[in-house]
């Protein structure tokens, strides 16, 4: 369980990102955040792992607190949190199984992954993981030598490498075109009715929220204006989250 | 037809700038003593420079300087091999991309800073001073100068690396050891492997220098024969060097392109 007390985040500089929010997400839980860019869904979804630590409260994953761990703790909750990001992050020059194994780097020793002498289960994990999202065959692959789909489905694996608890996702399909963002979303989805992961994910495509999401959360200037079923949601509470009407642009679109 | 905007006027950096420009460097001649007729006075002496030059006695500089000038080359090897590995480390200590620490990244970028502002001959005087005469303290001598370049290029390369990968491996839950070495490292690897071969180059030359002050290698010649003004020595040892800097920067124009 995910446990937001009174958190708010306030940039160096003074611009207020978060305010005062306070939110439980359950385990295995599907929950897509939107809101316009400068809500602070990023904000919300950093604090979660402290990439981003709050100024103001605590958060808590599965019981543990989050702000106020050592640096030792900070590690062992980040091991058991899978990210993934807009822009992917791979090591462009680094083959895929390099980049999965990215993700068992908390589990394995320094010497061990410079040199580049990975212990056979990690290796397995890794390779299961590609399997998992099924991109196995790409594996020697370097990662700047496939399109973006592909390497946003190398960063699910390297979530996943890392046997994760929970799962975020920041932006996951913002780089992408309408048809591979619905495949992306699917994996995520998959994983998370297969495996059980919490999912949290940052979108700005309303249709596309609607029709992945099973939790929705709203945020406006830092502030949390919606927090229900993705069902109950309409267009009102939508143009509430973004302070105005529901452009053409704020949806993906079909297919087509 | 369309209004075209009004093309602005010159700033007043041309107007002012160039007779500046113009008036500055008249100065600068006339402080150096820059003056035609004592050139032209001086040439007719030439004969004592231009005969023995352009009358080199090759097979004295091939019985004498060959092994000398393999010297050079070996002291170029060494040092650069040297001094560009201690920088890898460095480097990333003293890019902020990957050291958050304020106060160590200053020590080390100031460490660089240091080390780069003393010249190379002055690193060969001391180093003559410590470890005596010879193609050691040459070695010592361009370790420095490596380093300070390296340190230079490669912590500015890292600066301007994408850090998403870094922030990825963060939040794994891996140590910022190894995010640095999984994420960071294989961007800048093309960059440093170029930086090297560059680093070489500028070594080979460095170390004809570094002779002059008794490090070692073919400056060593030079700087005997110099002293006797037996330029007809000297030529055909400095058309030698030319050879071997020429081949060696094929080689590596030739390497940079399999590499990169």
């Amino acid at each position: 369980m995910i446990k937001f007390e009174n958190v708010g985040v306030v940039y160096p500089g003074g611009v207020k990102a978060l305010d005062n929010i306070n939110l439980e997400i359950n385990e295995g839980d599907f929950v897509i955040i939107v809101g316009l860019s400068g809500a602070g869904k990023s904000t919300l979804l950093r604090s979660i792992n402290n990439l981003v630590k709050p100024t103001d409260g605590d958060v808590f994953v599965d019981g543990k607190n989050v702000t106020n761990a050592s640096k030792k703790e900070l590690k062992q909750i980040r091991s058991d949190i899978g990210m993934i990001f807009q822009t992917f992050n791979l090591v462009n020059r680094s083959n895929v199984l390099k980049n999965v194994l990215t993700g068992r780097l908390s589990q394995v020793s320094t010497i061990r992954s410079i040199t580049g002498l990975w212990p056979k289960e990690d290796k397995q994990i890794a390779f299961e993981s590609l399997e998992r999202v099924e991109i196995l065959e790409k594996a020697y692959v370097r990662g700047s030598n496939l399109s973006g789909g592909q390497q946003q489905r190398v960063g699910i694996a390297r979530a996943l490498a890392q046997k994760p608890t929970v799962m975020l996702a920041d932006e996951p399909v913002a780089s992408l075109d309408p048809v591979t963002s619905r495949v992306v979303m699917s994996y995520l989805k998959k994983i998370n009715q297969e495996l059980g992961i919490t999912t949290i994910v940052n979108l700005h495509f309303l249709d596309l929220a609607k029709e992945f999401g099973t939790r929705l959360i709203g945020l406006r200037e830092g502030n949390l204006v919606y927090d229900g079923s993705v069902d109950d949601v309409s267009d009102a509470d939508f143009e509430n989250i973004y302070g105005r009407s529901i452009k053409s642009s704020d949806l993906i679109g079909e297919d087509d | 037809m369309i209004n075209l905007p009004k093309k602005p006027p010159p700033s007043l950096m041309v107007f002012a700038g160039i007779p500046t420009a113009v008036l500055f460097s008249y100065y600068c001649f006339f402080k150096v003593g820059f003056n035609l007729t004592d050139f032209k006075e001086n040439l007719e002496n030439r004969y004592l420079v231009t005969d023995p030059l352009f009358n080199p006695k090759w097979s004295w500089a091939i019985e004498n300087a060959s092994e000398a000038l393999v010297e050079t080359i070996q002291i170029a090897i060494l040092a650069s091999v040297v001094g560009c590995f201690v920088a890898l480390p460095l480097s990333f200590y003293a890019s902020q991309t990957t050291n958050q620490n304020k106060i160590s990244y200053f020590l080390y970028k100031s460490f660089l800073n240091l080390v780069r502002t003393i010249p190379d001959l002055f690193w060969a005087m001391m180093f003559t001073v410590a470890v005596g005469l010879g193609p050691f303290a040459g070695v010592l001598a361009l370790v420095m100068f490596s380093l300070a370049i390296m340190g230079k290029l490669l912590s500015e390369t890292i600066d301007s690396i994408d850090p998403g990968p870094l922030e990825a491996a963060k939040s794994s839950g891996a140590s910022h050891n190894q995010s640095v070495f999984t994420s960071a490292l294989p961007q800048v690897l093309p960059n440093f492997t170029a930086y090297f071969l560059y680093i070489f180059e500028l070594c080979i030359r460095a170390s004809v220098i570094l002779g002059l002050v008794g490090a070692g290698g073919v400056g060593r010649i030079i700087e005997t024969q110099r002293i006797f003004l037996r330029f007809d020595r000297i030529s055909p040892i400095i058309v030698l060097i030319l050879l071997v800097v020429i081949l060696i920067e094929q080689f590596s124009v030739w390497l940079r392109r399999r590499i990169l």
